[in-house]
């Protein structure tokens, strides 16, 4: 999953939507794969008013690396070494925006998408690009082409609980979240959903649904309010990439997720801390219902969390 | 200063400030320690995790009777800091102030 954001405004958010389907992150991946003359670092090209760039950056820990592309980048950005290239795919990019999101963000509020916005977006871009161009460092030699195939980060398992059900488990992958950027901002929610929101994401909030009550029954409304399932109840293969998630409570007080990976153990992120597969006794987790938990007593219920399922 | 109370894995921690006034204390406190411990405490990482603090002159945290200030680590063997901050908590914690306070008795 990708998140688009085109940096324009000063005061209002920037136009932002996310790029679910599979397909159409490894596209846009691949365009600047092929041409990372024209990716610039975010920031890195003009910083004044109106266009500055579009920035792109994954928000999920398992989108599979392109050779040489590092996220989040800029297209459209004055700080490539080739401009006019990365006006161009900034311009694509631009066309694709959807006039009205299937996955509703908080910019959305003071910033819907629509067509005029998109044609806004586009004639702001011409406006920067007319402008005097910055000195250029010396052009880094194109790296090599992305490799095609299937993303090794995921894989699909059944999910010996349920008679039919599939899920996918990713590769274990901490370095994502353990950021400065990264892990004050998300929680055990983002963990276990694999969404870096960056807004220390709540059960039921991205849909006016959220608890203050910490007990298992609440919090299992909350979160299905945001699109989670219980287990067994099998989703299809067009929700892809479908987690397998564990509720436990402290009871009163607080939640904790833990989300399955692809080694076998469980990874979960308590709060601000760092993302992590051990549990209170710096065992590797395999079981959340009988790892060490601290105060967090009640063990509530698994459930799957499909593309669909938003939280923020 | 501002002071975080670092305890909840999915709601987000408590976080207030401490005016000059009662900031005082605690800065008197904080340079009274003396006694080095060899390593920071290892956190857990469910349930209490301590106080973070944060001011111009200092940025530390206190946890369990360790109290770690500006990279180096002293201990606090009456966890008098870690009781002072536990105090300044807004009413709006009371019930989560109660709960610190029996943890705190607990590992004394």
């Amino acid at each position: 999953m990708l998140r688009i954001e085109i940096d324009m405004f000063s005061g209002r958010p920037n136009p932002t939507w996310l790029i679910t389907e599979d397909e159409d992150v490894k596209r846009v991946l691949g365009m600047a794969g092929e041409a990372q003359n024209a990716v610039a670092k975010p920031g890195e090209g003009y910083t004044g008013l109106g266009f500055r760039e579009v920035r792109i950056a994954t928000i999920v820990d398992d989108t599979t690396a392109v050779r040489g592309l590092e996220t989040p980048f800029a297209l459209g950005s004055s700080g490539a070494s080739d401009a006019k290239v990365s006006n161009e795919i900034a311009r694509k990019l631009i066309e694709t925006m959807p006039v009205r999101s299937e996955v509703q963000l908080l910019e959305h509020a003071l910033t819907p998408l629509d067509a005029k916005l998109r044609d806004v977006a586009l004639e702001w871009m011409e406006l920067t690009a007319r402008m005097p161009e910055p000195s250029r460092s010396p052009s880094a030699p194109p790296p090599a082409p992305p490799k095609p195939g299937a993303n090794p980060l995921i894989s699909t398992i059944h999910d010996a609980k349920c008679t039919q059900c599939e899920y996918e488990v990713s590769k274990f992958n901490p370095a994502f979240w353990n950021t400065s950027a990264t892990q004050p901002h998300n929680n055990c929610y983002n963990y276990a959903r694999n969404w870096r929101t960056n807004t220390f994401a709540q059960p039921g909030r991205a849909h006016g649904a959220m608890t203050s009550t910490m007990a298992c029954n609440t919090v299992t409304t909350a979160a299905m309010a945001d699109g989670l399932k219980h287990r067994c109840d099998c989703l299809p293969v067009a929700q892809f990439p479908r987690r397998l998630m564990a509720l436990v409570i402290a009871p009163g007080w607080d939640y904790h997720w833990y989300r399955h990976q692809q080694e076998g153990f469980w990874g979960h992120k308590p709060g601000g801390t760092a993302a992590r597969n051990i549990d209170s006794n710096g065992v590797v987790i395999t079981n959340p219902e009988t790892c060490a938990r601290g105060p967090y007593t009640n063990f509530c219920s698994y459930f799957y969390a499909g593309k669909s399922v938003v939280i923020n | 200063m501002r002071v975080e109370l670092d305890i909840f894995s999915g709601r987000p921690n408590p976080v207030w400030e401490l005016d000059a006034q009662a900031a005082a204390p605690l800065a008197a406190r904080l340079a009274g320690l003396s006694e080095h411990a060899p390593r920071a405490v290892d956190l857990p990482d469910l349930g209490y995790r301590g106080f973070v603090f944060h001011s111009d002159a200092c940025a530390g945290r206190a946890c369990r009777g360790s109290v770690d200030l500006n990279g180096t680590t002293f201990r606090d063997p009456a966890f008098a800091i870690e009781r002072l901050l536990v105090a300044s908590l807004p009413d709006a914690w009371h019930d989560l102030r109660m709960l610190v306070e029996r943890i705190l008795l607990l590992d004394e």
